[in-house]
């Protein structure tokens, strides 16, 4: 019983533990972008969100 | 192209919750093994992992092809995450396995074929890691990492044809666990298992994807980026 409940602890919890490290390193990186100007959910400056062209290196949409 | 992938991703999050739900009581609601007891219920956290394992080594290889052809650094993010998530999940395969052997054969680690190259398939994709966290950024380190990924690929039919190649020899069953030859009682809960931990895999491969594009945009943008 030892080994089975080993064995679901360890995948389980690197699975949760990887999802829990991955959203929090995504919300890290949404407010140092802010912080840098950068509207994240545009890919372009805060203050002129909609200058951003297609392709260009702030932009998320191909 | 990688809005809609992170917009997927939520709903792949979501099914793999609904998954765990039913994966959960049908794994509790199966009976023990006959010879192996309970301890035989490793089998439906343990084999789930290998398909994700091999897809996300795959899908290395595929952004690695697509990055050579087009250089476009999407292609790049997307062998990068691949690489990542198949790792983790080759990790648990690495580790839930010797569990359940040291319960079931009496030992941690026995040096049959299956399990030395999943070991080696293993060490591959932690040195492809390695190369990119060392050469982070740079045109010459993206090809060489695509490069690797794709001829990475290569283990990976001798990962799963061991016990084949190996004549029957080693200590793994000889036919792939399906849920084929197990009753339905036992074959449910596995089945379960490979699509929860697929639609898992799918979730945390495009939170992987989206947190390396914040990454190179953080970059793009004169911040600082000590985790890659």
């Amino acid at each position: 019983m030892g080994y089975l409940l080993a064995a679901y602890a360890v995948v389980l919890g690197t699975l949760s533990g990887y999802a829990v490290r991955l959203a929090r390193r995504r919300r890290a990186l949404l407010a140092e972008l802010t912080h840098a100007g950068h509207d994240p959910r545009h890919g372009g400056d805060l203050a002129s969100p909609r200058e951003a062209e297609p392709g260009s290196p702030g932009e998320i949409s191909s | 192209m990688e809005k809609r992938i992170v917009r997927v991703g939520h709903w792949f999050g979501a099914l793999a919750l609904l998954g765990l739900g039913l994966w959960t009581v049908l794994v509790i609601s199966a009976p023990p093994e006959r010879i192996q007891g309970v301890v035989q219920k490793i089998l439906y956290v343990h084999v789930p992992c290998v398909p994700p394992a091999y897809l996300g080594f795959i899908l290395t290889a595929i952004g690695g092809l697509g990055y050579l052809r087009t250089r476009r650094a999407a292609w790049d993010r997307l062998a990068l995450a691949g690489a990542e998530v198949g790792i983790v999940f080759c990790t648990l395969i690495v580790v839930s396995g010797p569990i359940w052997a040291k319960a079931v054969w009496g030992h941690w680690w026995v040096w049959d074929l299956r399990l030395t190259m999943t070991l080696v398939l293993w060490f591959l994709y932690v040195a492809y890691l390695f190369i990119r966290a060392l050469a982070f950024g740079s045109d010459t380190a993206r090809t060489f990492a695509a490069v690797y990924g794709i001829a990475g690929t290569a283990v990976i039919p001798f990962v799963h044809y061991a016990v084949r190649l190996a004549g029957g020899s080693a200590m793994h069953p000889s036919t792939p666990a399906s849920g084929g030859t197990l009753p339905a009682s036992m074959a449910y809960p596995l089945l379960a298992g490979l699509g929860t931990f697929l639609l898992v895999f799918l979730y945390l491969l495009t939170r992987r994807f989206e947190v390396a594009g914040l990454e190179s945009r953080l970059l793009e943008a004169g911040g600082s980026s000590e985790d890659h």
